[in-house]
């Protein structure tokens, strides 16, 4: 006949384990005394429960950890990219945030370029785009600096440099030179590396010079 | 929090480890090793298919350490990985597996008649489990062999508690109805078998 004492089938794995408190063991005990289909359990659960485990010996739980720590580096190592990404987007940086990041990047390759040729400083003044000396001065001046200022930083950074490649462009199309392509990365770069703060201000004077000029002497070059 | 320290060891050793101890690594490795190799080779009845699925749990928990929420028990996480890879390998089995060490115990052994009904018996004990609905198996697997408590289960098996109960309970039941069914299998040792 089949039991349908529950509440003492659910125990009987404890009851086996020896971890039953006295009270429950006893009244486990005295079912079993009476029933055949819960003492057939209790056999069938002690069968499952003694089946053989292998030990693979004391050589392979040694080495297991050493086996797995270098594969578990490789594969942290490889994630850093994803975790970076994941702490970037769980910080909810603002959109200002990330402008003046940009910002600072371009400003910093801006002052870490070298000096440009006197002809290149000339043709790419008079294509500059915005007068944005203004915008420099007033960032150096200040310790604390505005997101929209960064913004307009930012985007004047960006016209400067794209106004210096068009001069470059026009000097290579005036028959003087032969690269154009790359000549922001490397003639500019060769000239600009030993740019001081003296020669920056100088740099600064000179396009804004550049600009006024522009402004003054040939407006149509403009179009 | 469950019972406090070991918790709370486990805890500290993560930290150790995430802050590049390798000695946390190795002891957290060495505190669960044992366990969960007897778990994963009652679910998959083979000594490289279990040692195998045991470095890829090590492996999957500690590079995936980000997505384990402090809420549980590291052992419990552990388990539940451990559980998920080796379905996959049970999963792909296609046929029952017997496990050879009881041969050796009944070579070492005379071949008595009480041995070979105990043999045949667990035999069919093993196709019976095997037969088990998925959840089924491994709850009861866990309650008997492993003997974890019913809210450990539930855990382990993101159910609740009542649902473990019901899926040990259904389990045995049906074990015990296999069992006492005749044997209909023509590859058990016969009972006058000679040596």
């Amino acid at each position: 006949m089949t039991c349908d004492r529950q509440n003492i089938q659910e125990v009987l794995p404890a009851y086996l384990a020896g971890t039953l408190g006295s009270d429950d063991r006893v009244r486990v005990e005295e079912h079993l005394a009476a029933c055949r289909d819960c003492t057939a359990e209790l056999d069938l659960l002690r069968m499952m429960a003694t089946e053989p485990v292998p030990d693979p010996g004391e050589g392979f739980w040694e080495a297991l950890p050493h086996r797995i720590y270098p594969e578990v580096q490789r594969q942290r190592r490889r994630q850093w990219p994803s975790r970076l990404s994941d702490l970037l987007r769980g910080a909810n940086i603002p959109r200002w945030g990330w402008a003046a990041a940009a910002a600072a990047v371009i400003l910093a390759s801006w002052l870490v370029v070298r000096p440009l040729p006197d002809r290149a400083l000339r043709a790419a003044a008079k294509h500059r785009p915005a007068p944005a000396v203004d915008i420099i001065q007033e960032a150096s001046n200040n310790t604390e600096i505005r997101p929209e200022d960064l913004e307009r930083l930012s985007t004047w950074a960006h016209q400067e440099l794209l106004s210096l490649q068009d001069g470059l462009a026009d000097l290579s199309a005036n028959g003087n030179g032969t690269r154009v392509e790359g000549a922001l990365n490397v003639d500019l770069e060769d000239e600009l590396a030993s740019l001081s703060d003296e020669q920056l201000e100088t740099l600064i004077d000179t396009l804004d010079r550049g600009s006024h000029d522009e402004d003054t002497e040939d407006p149509e070059e403009e179009t | 929090m469950q019972n406090g320290s070991p918790m709370d060891e486990d805890l500290i050793l993560l930290d150790r480890f995430a802050d590049g101890d390798r000695e946390a690594f190795d002891e957290l490795v060495r505190k669960y090793q044992r366990p969960l190799y007897s778990m994963l080779y009652r679910m998959v009845s083979d000594h490289d298919d279990a040692a195998d699925l045991l470095q890829k749990t090590f492996i999957k928990a500690f590079t995936g350490i980000g997505g384990f929420e402090r809420r549980s028990r590291f052992k419990t996480w552990l388990y539940q990985i451990a559980i998920n890879l080796a379905k996959n390998v049970y999963r792909d089995r296609s046929r029952f597996q017997q496990v050879p060490l009881d041969d050796v115990v009944i070579r070492r052994n005379p071949r008595t008649l009480e041995s070979l009904i105990q043999q045949e018996t667990r035999d069919r004990l093993r196709r019976a489990f095997v037969d088990l609905p998925e959840r089924q198996r491994i709850t009861v697997m866990l309650r008997v062999q492993e003997q974890k408590t019913y809210e450990e289960i539930a855990r382990i098996m993101e159910c609740s508690v009542g649902t473990a109960k019901a899926n040990y309970h259904h389990g045995v039941q049906k074990l015990k109805a296999k069992l006492g069914e005749p044997s209909t299998d023509p590859t058990g040792p016969p009972v006058n078998a000679k040596e």
